[in-house]
């Protein structure tokens, strides 16, 4: 039989997912850009993460829910057996701590790359003007504070 | 002989502020836009008493520019 439930988290990310299944003791023994199979074992087999509609979606036997402890198609590869209710919780926090650590990661790294792209921006600026300012006649005194870059130009009309 | 200054501020975000000292009415733009270029982007120009009065010899004008 299929089953569907109800998770408060949205799985989108297949990384941070996969990072969540084995934070919970499950290994991924496969993956494609679609598919995320745990070493969950089921009626039906391996449990799936499949992924549909823009989201992941997890394939089981809902069997496994009502029986509990009693089902009998987990013994085999598992210490512990949790139903899928409860084990898509875990997922679900693991899940939302990691993708928070990716948002936060990305941010960071999109920061660094603002950052740098500014100080090439600063710097060829400075030399543009530098070099302007030479072929125009003007002594051209550097300093930098703060990361300010102050340029005093000065020339001698007659 | 007399002497043209231009101070440059160059911020950690690229935009740019400029002041000119000893440029005759609106010659001091010109002296910026040869040394920043004519495509410079200037967001705001705060031109000083002198800059209206051509007869004087020291003008002071505040120019501040900005690239995206």
């Amino acid at each position: 039989m299929s089953s569907v439930v109800k998770t408060n988290t949205m799985f989108v990310d297949s990384e941070c997912l996969i990072d969540a299944i084995k934070s919970t003791g499950i290994l991924v023994t496969e993956q494609s850009e679609n598919r995320i199979v745990t070493s969950r074992v089921d009626y039906y087999g391996a449990e799936t993460f499949v992924f549909e509609n823009g989201r992941f979606v997890f394939m089981h036997d809902s069997t496994a829910n009502r029986m509990g402890n009693r089902y009998p198609w987990n013994r085999s590869n598992l210490k512990e057996w949790k139903d899928v209710g409860v084990w898509l919780k875990d997922v679900g926090i693991a899940y939302d701590k990691a993708y928070k650590a990716k948002l936060e990661r990305l941010a960071e790294e999109e920061r660094c790359r603002e950052e740098e792209r500014l100080r090439k921006l600063v710097e060829s600026r400075t030399n543009e003007i530098v070099a302007k300012a030479e072929e125009e006649g003007y002594y051209v005194k550097k300093s930098e504070r703060d990361g300010k870059i102050k340029l005093v130009l000065v020339r001698s009309v007659y | 002989m007399s002497e043209q200054r231009i101070v440059i501020e160059i911020n950690p975000d690229g935009s740019i502020i400029a002041e000119t000292d000893g440029f005759k009415g609106d010659l001091c733009i010109k002296a910026l836009q040869d040394i920043l270029g004519k495509d410079e982007f200037f967001c705001s120009i705060k031109p000083s008493d002198e800059f209206y009065q051509e007869t004087k010899v020291v003008e002071d004008t505040t120019i501040k520019a900005g690239r995206s």
